[in-house]
């Protein structure tokens, strides 16, 4: 049975973890490795780790992150984002250890390079993150970068409809980092025909996930920093949840680190 | 017991970082290399791949490499392929084009037949009685791939299906295995048997 995927999403600006309050304000919570293996621990199908500041500041993608991540021995799915800006970026990241890439700002300005990307690691190894909003009833696109909003572009639809992208992250950028709120008319207001979607931002309680798991085209939802400050969440996520659409929950031990023996 | 050393081939076409620390934790000696001479001296080549067909095996080709896996799977030598590396074993890929494989599994790879892409987590259910899979059937493993063998016969282990549409999941030839899923990355039941496959290729 193919599950959706239940991602925990971790924000890094200035190299630290940090909990973004719609895309104007952040608290710091700390070293995003340290996150990325309680993510590991606790059983989340994937883990997106995106540096929000590396395009702005023109550094690239945070490769020392990335080695430090992938020292961990972690055995989640690795989606890495921010910075990535040409098939040089990309390629570095997957060799890295990340499975997959997330590019942004890259959508807007070089189509043609996120063309020769998919080319060479192929559709599936690229996710589009979308930060977007509702506005007067019609859907826009925030470039964060210039702290402007529009229409999701030509461009970015052709992007879709040529291959050349597996899924879109739909962020509720206004409702980033609040409890629950993501907008559900982002969703019915998506002009991407077919397009799988994972939404993220304000994605807290568990009625809101059930509702946008019913919802066309989502194959999974991103949940953030609310992971690390309540006991269990990952797994009482998903025992509320059939487990036909999610994996069972899992609990870890020290125990589990013996290979030698399965299931413990 | 001598810890089996595992090469993990270098082709600039996997997720090499993650593989080595995870066989590391799993408790094997990992090498990263595109040298013969170097991967000669390992138990188990794994052949690991994150991307598309036609730049992979140009890479394996430039790198003398795609002679040489053909040469040791002749030899018995235990490979084993994973997702991108499982499909390069094939006869040929359809993946942007038609493009030739090593021939080690006389079988082309396809699209999916109904979704483009297929990431996530999905279980595999045995075609064929396979002691390496035994315990880790009924669990789930991570995909991440938008092609894959639709058949490959008699060398099938497993197959797994998307909304009814079956594709195989894992397939044998001698001691050549291929994955079409992560087994690095899909925590401990993937762990759990990377480890038994390793094991069985070299000391059965």
């Amino acid at each position: 049975m193919f599950k959706k995927r239940f991602i925990g999403v971790i924000t890094v600006k200035d190299r630290l973890a940090v909990q973004s309050i719609a895309f104007k304000k952040y608290l710091p919570i700390g070293d995003p490795v340290i996150l990325a293996e309680n993510l590991d621990r606790w059983g989340v199908d994937e883990i997106l780790v995106i540096s929000i500041d590396r395009t702005s500041k023109n550094l690239g993608p945070d490769l020392n992150l990335l080695e430090n991540l992938s020292s961990k021995g972690l055995s989640t799915p690795l989606t890495f984002g921010g910075g990535i800006n040409c098939l040089e970026h990309a390629i570095a990241v997957i060799k890295l250890g990340a499975e997959r890439i997330c590019v942004d700002s890259l959508l807007k300005r070089s189509p043609d390079v996120v063309k020769k990307i998919s080319n060479h690691i192929g559709a599936q190894a690229i996710i589009a993150s979308l930060p977007v909003c509702m506005k007067d009833g019609e859907l826009n696109w925030y470039n964060h970068v210039q702290k402007t909003l529009g229409p999701i572009t030509k461009a970015v639809t052709e992007l879709f409809k040529g291959g050349y992208l597996s899924e879109a992250l739909i962020i509720d950028y206004h409702n980033d980092g609040s409890s629950g709120d993501f907008n559900l008319d982002i969703l019915s207001n998506l002009s991407l025909p077919n397009i799988p979607v994972v939404p993220f931002g304000g994605i807290t309680e568990m009625e809101k996930v059930l509702k946008i798991l019913g919802m066309q085209n989502i194959i999974g939802f991103g949940v953030g920093n609310s992971l690390s400050y309540t006991e269990h969440a990952v797994q009482k996520f998903r025992e509320r949840l059939d487990q036909n659409c999610l994996r069972v929950a899992q609990y870890s031990s020290m125990n589990d680190y013996n290979y030698d023996s399965f299931p413990s | 017991m001598k810890r089996l050393k595992v090469g993990l081939i270098d082709y600039n076409s996997g997720n090499l970082g993650t593989l080595k620390t995870n066989l590391s934790v799993l408790g094997f000696r990992c090498l990263i290399s595109d040298s013969k001479e170097i991967l000669n001296g390992c138990d188990v080549l794994l052949l690991p791949g994150v991307g598309a067909f036609a730049p992979a095996i140009l890479e394996l080709q430039k790198k003398k490499l795609d002679q040489y896996l053909i040469d040791e799977a002749d030899r018995n030598k235990p490979i084993i392929g994973i997702c991108l590396g499982m499909q390069l074993l094939a006869k040929a890929s359809m993946e942007n084009g038609h493009h030739l494989g090593l021939g080690i599994i006389p079988y082309i790879v396809e699209s999916l037949p109904t979704f483009s892409s297929h990431i996530g987590w999905n279980s595999i259910s045995l075609s064929a009685p396979d002691q390496s899979f035994l315990e880790t059937e009924n669990s789930d493993f991570f995909f991440n791939h938008s092609y894959a063998y639709l058949n490959a016969g008699r060398f099938e282990i497993c197959r797994s299906n998307i909304e009814g549409n079956s594709f195989v999941a894992a397939l044998r030839y001698r001691n050549v295995i291929g994955l079409q899923f992560h087994p690095e990355k899909s925590q401990k039941a993937g762990m759990a048997l990377l480890k038994q496959i390793i094991e069985d290729l070299v000391l059965v």
